[in-house]
């Protein structure tokens, strides 16, 4: 093992303690294949036990490891210390949540939300086990494929400003993955989510800035998802005052 | 939480997103023919006299082209500048934002019929 | 499996945002300043709405405001704006092609071709307005 070490500085905070988060600085080995979460976990194990944080699959499906490195929202499970050596590496919970403790950020906001958006297949009428399958093509599931590998690591949220400055915003991920059931051609739940994604803190909060994009490790592509919810509900608003004779 | 779905927001997005277009596939030659041909000596001067631009403006598809040309990115702007005082911090108006921003784009619909429809 | 449990209560701290975010990053500047471009195309058609206004003043009025536009308080203004209307179109067609899916029967049109015909179009937009105008 050689000997060379890189800092890492962390955010620490423990409410019990303090009122404010503070900062504590590690020296850690540094190894070329090593990955932040190696670095937590180094941390964790020889050298400060009190230190929390999330963490689980360690490669990159749970979504559980989301924290800011250097100020950026990304997976400590993902991220590799040799894009940083020989700087510091700063860690900081991921932003636009509360801090419950050291890393670990509190998601029942976003829980909620996700909830809200009712993420599962909605039928009128179950198709009885009998009658088999439902059938769909390549291309019907190419439609919504993209928007269901959203792991709700949250990166998305801390990338985005609205939702920094108003918490009220459904939220990229929310947002997304109501995308991702409308496109389902299984589906028939779309004027009940329609109601939540196209309510004034839903899709209508966004302004496109697009980082939520940028910063999501599955490339869902949430900035899309939301802009094509914007289209197809401006559409059917249209088309209730000049076709009213319509279904939708 | 009790979501409601919002009846009015479709149709000032649609603005802002035909605004957008006009704005983008039009606006730029436009400002470059308007503003900086003639001191690049690109353009004949002639071209924006009095009497060749009331010559083009009196035909009635011109008057449309420009009326659309002048209106729609003024309800683009009018949104952008919605959401960005919000996001600016600026937000404790937000009743008034939306008569402000929209109104003025309204007041310059208003403006630009009485002036092409009217007035020429 | 269905007692109530007591939800453990514990306190958190939230970061407030400041108002200049958008400083803090070049993407995030970068977006403030296609927000901004609008303003500026809203104030190029202002003026040209005002240039035709002024076609109803008379041909000396229009005449000496025509010659007011050389000026480099003027020209300045066209240059700045210019360059913001050029990013908005960059910006603009730059996300259309991620929105809109064209579908043509089977055929999905991908992205990128529907990104390089939106630009196409401007291009070809352009050379016409500028033909008609610079001829």
């Amino acid at each position: 093992m050689s000997d060379k070490t890189i800092k890492i500085r962390v955010t620490r905070f423990r409410p019990e303690e303090e009122d404010e988060p503070t900062e504590q600085v590690y020296d850690v080995p540094y190894q070329d294949d090593w990955v932040v979460l190696d670095a937590l976990n180094y941390i964790k194990d020889q050298v400060d036990g009190t230190l929390s944080y999330r963490w689980s699959c360690r490669m990159g499906v749970c979504g559980s490891c989301g924290m800011m490195i250097n100020g950026a929202p990304k997976l400590t499970c993902a991220t590799f210390l040799k894009d940083y050596y020989p700087k510091e590496i700063v860690i900081q919970p991921l932003a636009n949540f509360p801090i419950i403790r050291d890393l670990v950020v509190d998601v029942d906001d976003f829980m909620a939300k996700l909830k809200a958006v009712k993420p599962w297949i909605i039928r009128e009428e179950q198709k009885p086990v009998e009658e088999g399958e439902y059938l769909q093509s390549p291309q019907e599931l190419k439609d919504y494929k993209q928007f269901s590998q959203c792991i709700n690591c949250l990166l998305c949220y801390s990338a985005c400003p609205v939702y920094g400055l108003e918490d009220v915003f459904i939220g990229p991920a929310a947002l997304a993955l109501a995308h991702r059931y409308n496109m389902d051609s299984r589906d028939e739940g779309y004027a009940q989510r329609t109601v939540i994604a196209a309510s004034s803190e839903g899709i209508w909060e966004c302004t496109f800035i697009g980082e939520c994009s940028v910063v999501c490790p599955k490339h869902v592509d949430p900035a899309a998802a939301i802009q094509r919810t914007k289209v197809e509900t401006t559409n059917n608003w249209y088309k209730s005052f000049l076709m009213p004779w319509g279904d939708k | 939480m009790n979501y409601k779905q919002d009846k009015t927001e479709p149709f000032w997005w649609s603005m802002f997103a035909a605004g957008g277009m006009v704005a983008a596939m039009l606006i730029p030659m436009h400002l470059f023919v308007a503003g900086l041909a003639v001191p690049l000596g690109l353009l004949n001067p002639d071209t924006f006299s009095y009497e060749s631009m009331r010559e083009i403006i009196s035909h009635p598809l011109a008057k449309i082209y420009f009326f659309v040309l002048i209106v729609m990115p003024l309800y683009h702007a009018a949104h952008r500048v919605r959401f960005s005082l919000y996001e600016l911090g600026i937000r404790e108006f937000s009743i008034s934002m939306h008569y402000l921003c929209y109104g003025g784009a309204l007041l310059g619909t208003g403006l630009a019929a009485y002036i092409f429809f009217h007035l020429l | 499996m269905n007692q109530p449990h007591n939800e453990y209560q514990y306190d958190t701290y939230k970061p407030k945002m400041s108002p200049t975010w958008w400083l803090k990053s070049r993407r995030y500047f970068m977006f403030m300043m296609r927000e901004l471009s609008s303003v500026f195309v809203a104030g190029f058609v202002l003026l040209l709405l005002y240039q035709i206004f002024l076609l109803t003043k008379g041909p000396e009025v229009y005449a000496s405001f025509q010659r007011s536009l050389m000026t480099p308080k003027f020209i300045a203004f066209y240059s700045v704006a210019f360059v913001f209307s050029v990013y908005h179109t960059f910006t603009w067609l730059g996300v259309v092609g991620r929105i809109q899916i064209v579908r043509i029967g089977s055929y999905t049109m991908p992205p990128k071709i529907m990104t390089a015909s939106t630009f196409v179009g401007f291009f070809f937009v352009s050379a016409v307005i500028g033909y008609i105008f610079l001829r």
